[in-house]
């Protein structure tokens, strides 16, 4: 059930006005609860059971952790929280990935091995709700957070259905204290976001940048350097406009309730540099990765070389945890090297891209934008070869039978809007979306309101899935 | 968590009621607006044809004494009214399961594959539906209402269909961003459709609102393209071909229901080269010869041959009436429905 379905419309207020019913605060926990439930169940009922696992398996290791008096003992149940966790995730998302790149690896040394290839369905939002409940365990185990009182509370944090899906990955500190009492529903600002999010995801990622992109991206596509460069930038505002709406729409849809969602995007296109990126982009699961993997593999704390490996394992990691395929490794080494190469740039901290006046930082920004947009080409290329292919001709080295292929409209549609895209990113990047939003006059904000609704009927492209629900 | 920042606390303390009040107030305005403009120039609201409305209605061939399910490809969606197919059928459901540019061949085996189907299926088809490369193009349709049809999607398609058939500017044909697009590749604006389809599929024609001889042009050149580019089997190999079908024939046919071919009308240049590339005698005759269904070719029926299709493959929504009228006096003749009912 995506926001962008009239499903979730009259999920969404038919839940509103439950819980805008005068019950006891309780009650209403539990109308989230079921409707998160519900929510899931409407995708693929039995995958619930995974969600129960989870939920269940981490509840019982952090009250675990939390009774254990020695510290083997919360380690064993820490492992048991991670064998767990992972272990779903492995099998329902790499299994397949590694028994794949294993066959692979056999045909080249001339192993002829055939392997079942089962056929297992990726459960929608493993990857989220696997590293916020196993967040919720690891904390627990470090002393940052006290095993939770109230199981219905915890279970609505890892099943609330706004961020479910698609995130943002929500930290338990973040959420559960807000369980304790009823928080103000803030309707107007997250009506407001909700629609910013559909009117992002409808028609700039659906209806702009995706049939750009799935020119250029199809499979027997040969397109020229313009071409290539267009559809992958329009590829760039495909992701942003279809993840961040997605976003957008979560925190909105939990606003409506009462809950707050920490932000997941912070105009990342404007950023000056790849750390500034990391800290725009996809926040909640940067956070996360910064938090779980990078700080315990010795973050900086060992010196510039073991410093520069953890980044880059730490961003390998964060590749394979958007897809199981070489390609996303790729993609998440091409930023682990981006990132250690601004670390060698910036001379240890001495030198900060974010303290440049504009004029100088605004290159920098350019730089930082072509060069996240082409690591995007791995990110959503099918296979190495196109993207090798995709990334010569966009170094100038096209092959023969390219084409110019893509019509004028899409030229305007990838380049242009992204272009608009970019500087409005540039100009608000040391501006909330909060910020931008208090400085146009009620009136104002009415008429984009509307004009956003407007579009969204008359505007819409082809009815697309959330790029991160395979994730 | 940490304290939200002043900003997040002073956007969502701000007045929004006025705000809201007054975006709904612009939203209705403009879209009133745009929806007398784009019915003032001639556009209409047709319900949106996908997998799902297909399994929608696929799945409501069941529960009634007498079920007409028609299958085949736009033409059969075009040339019969189900309306008048209900009148004329009376106490018969009629549930249009045809496609436009996918044969049927898939939507024929899933029926008889389906034991709690025991109904009539009428079949439109051409001499090409048999060809091996794209015979099962409905199968994705199939596909869909076995994996996916379930309550939640039929709670979506039953509000999208609502909302289509509510407003012209939710078309496909009035879209701002398609209409942006052909404007900047320098191409017209697309025309009002002169099609509408309906929630149940059926899909009614006016040519008279249509740019006919363009219409027209680019069907004959089409049929000519596919003549002059597909290999075509000899009348052996394609009644070869065709014999896929009887399996599925006999497990209708043994369980009370009833399979009918009936081959559609066209007229002018595309008859001919339909005749030219599959002549009736060594083709169609010898199909309907054995295949252990009925049988039933348009020239055969006076009340059919005398229709004529504007674009040389379709009948005006005007003539199907008529057409399905005829279809119905068929069906009864031979006692298809009778024979079940009695």
């Amino acid at each position: 059930m995506p926001f962008n379905t009239y499903t979730f419309l009259l999920f969404f207020l038919a839940v509103l006005a439950i819980h805008n019913l005068p019950l006891p605060w309780p009650w209403k926990k539990t109308n989230l609860l079921v409707a998160s439930y519900l929510f899931y169940a409407a995708w693929n009922p039995p995958f619930v059971a995974l969600l129960v696992v989870s939920t269940i398996t981490d509840w019982y290791a952090a009250i675990g952790i939390g009774r254990a008096p020695t510290r083997g003992r919360k380690r064993a149940w820490l492992g048991l929280s991670l064998l767990v966790n992972l272990g779903l995730l492995g099998f329902f998302k790499y299994g397949g990935f590694v028994v794949g790149s294993f066959t692979a690896l056999a045909r080249s040394v001339g192993l002829d091995y055939e392997p079942l290839s089962p056929d297992v369905i990726l459960p929608l939002g493993i990857s989220f709700y696997t590293f916020q409940t196993l967040s919720y365990s690891l904390d627990v185990y470090h002393g940052r957070f006290s095993p939770w009182r109230s199981f219905r509370d915890y279970a609505l944090y890892v099943t609330f259905f706004p961020q479910l899906v698609a995130g943002p990955i929500v930290r338990a500190n973040q959420f559960l204290p807000q369980c304790e009492r009823p928080g103000e529903a803030r309707f107007g600002w997250g009506a407001s976001l909700l629609l910013i999010g559909l009117f992002q995801k409808i028609v700039l990622a659906d209806g702009i940048f995706a049939p750009v992109a799935e020119a250029v991206y199809r499979p027997g596509a040969a397109p020229s350097a313009l071409d290539a460069w267009t559809g992958t930038f329009a590829f760039g505002g495909q992701i942003y406009c279809d993840f961040g709406g997605y976003s957008l729409c979560a925190i909105g849809a939990a606003l409506c309730l009462g809950f707050r969602l920490p932000d997941n995007f912070n105009f990342p296109y404007g950023a000056v540099g790849f750390s500034d990126f990391w800290r725009r982009w996809h926040m909640s699961l940067s956070g996360w990765l910064r938090d779980y993997v990078y700080i315990p593999l010795g973050g900086n704390r060992r010196g510039p070389g073991p410093s520069r490996n953890n980044l880059m394992v730490t961003m390998l990691v964060g590749g394979l945890w958007h897809g199981a395929s070489w390609t996303f490794v790729a993609w998440g080494g091409l930023h682990g090297g981006y990132l250690v190469a601004e670390r060698i740039l910036r001379r240890g901290g001495r030198f900060d891209p974010s303290t440049l006046r504009a004029a100088a930082a605004f290159p920098l920004a350019i730089v930082t934008f072509v060069l996240v947009n082409l690591a995007w080409v791995f990110f959503r290329a099918e296979s190495f070869p196109q993207a090798f292919g995709l990334v010569a001709t966009m170094l100038g080295r096209a092959p023969e039978e390219a084409d110019r292929a893509l019509a004028p409209s899409r030229l305007v549609f990838g380049l242009g809007i992204m272009l608009l895209i970019f500087v409005a990113s540039w100009l608000m990047r040391n501006r909330s979306f909060e910020r931008v939003a208090l400085s146009l006059p009620w009136w104002l904000r009415s008429i984009c309101l509307a004009a956003m609704a407007l579009a969204i009927v008359t505007m819409s492209g082809d009815d697309e899935a959330f790029l991160y629900f395979q994730f | 968590m940490e304290k939200p920042s002043q900003d997040r606390v002073a956007i969502e303390e701000e007045p929004w009621r006025a705000t809201w009040v007054l975006a709904v107030v612009v939203f209705f305005a403009a879209l009133g607006l745009l929806e007398f403009g784009w019915r003032q120039a001639g556009h209409r609201a047709s319900v949106v044809d996908d997998r799902a409305l297909w399994s929608q209605v696929r799945a409501s061939v069941y529960g009634e004494d007498c079920v007409v399910a028609l299958l085949g490809t736009s033409r059969m969606q075009l040339d019969t009214d189900v309306s008048a197919l209900e009148g004329a059928l009376e106490g018969c459901r009629v549930v249009q399961l045809s496609v436009s540019g996918r044969h049927p061949l898939a939507a024929l085996r899933d029926l008889a594959s389906d034991e709690a189907f025991r109904g009539l299926v009428v079949v439109g088809l051409t001499a090409r539906a048999f060809l091996p490369e794209d015979r099962f193009g409905q199968q994705e349709y199939v596909e869909h209402f076995r994996r996916e049809w379930g309550l939640p999607e039929r709670a979506e398609r039953t509000t999208a269909t609502w909302v289509q058939e509510s407003l012209v500017s939710a078309q496909a044909t009035t879209n701002v961003l398609e209409r942006l697009r052909r404007r900047l590749d320098g191409q017209p604006p697309a025309e009002p459709a002169h099609t509408v389809m309906n929630r149940d599929r059926s899909v009614a024609a006016d040519y008279g609102r249509s740019d006919l001889r363009r219409i027209r042009a680019r069907r004959i050149r089409a049929v000519r393209s596919f003549y002059d580019a597909a290999p075509l089997p000899d009348p052996g190999a394609w009644l070869e071909l065709t014999r896929i079908t009887h399996p599925w024939v006999e497990a209708i046919q043994s369980r009370g229901g009833r399979v009918l071919f009936l081959r559609p009308p066209t007229t002018d240049e595309t008859w001919k080269m339909d005749e030219i590339a599959f002549p009736r005698s060594g083709f169609w005759d010898r199909f309907a010869a054995e295949t252990g269904a009925e049988a039933l070719h348009f020239r055969d029926v006076p009340e059919m041959r005398d229709l004529g299709c504007p674009d040389t493959s379709h009948l005006d929504a005007s003539d199907a009436p008529a057409f399905s009228r005829a279809l119905a006096d068929q069906i009864r003749a031979r006692g298809l429905i009778e024979e079940r009912n009695g």
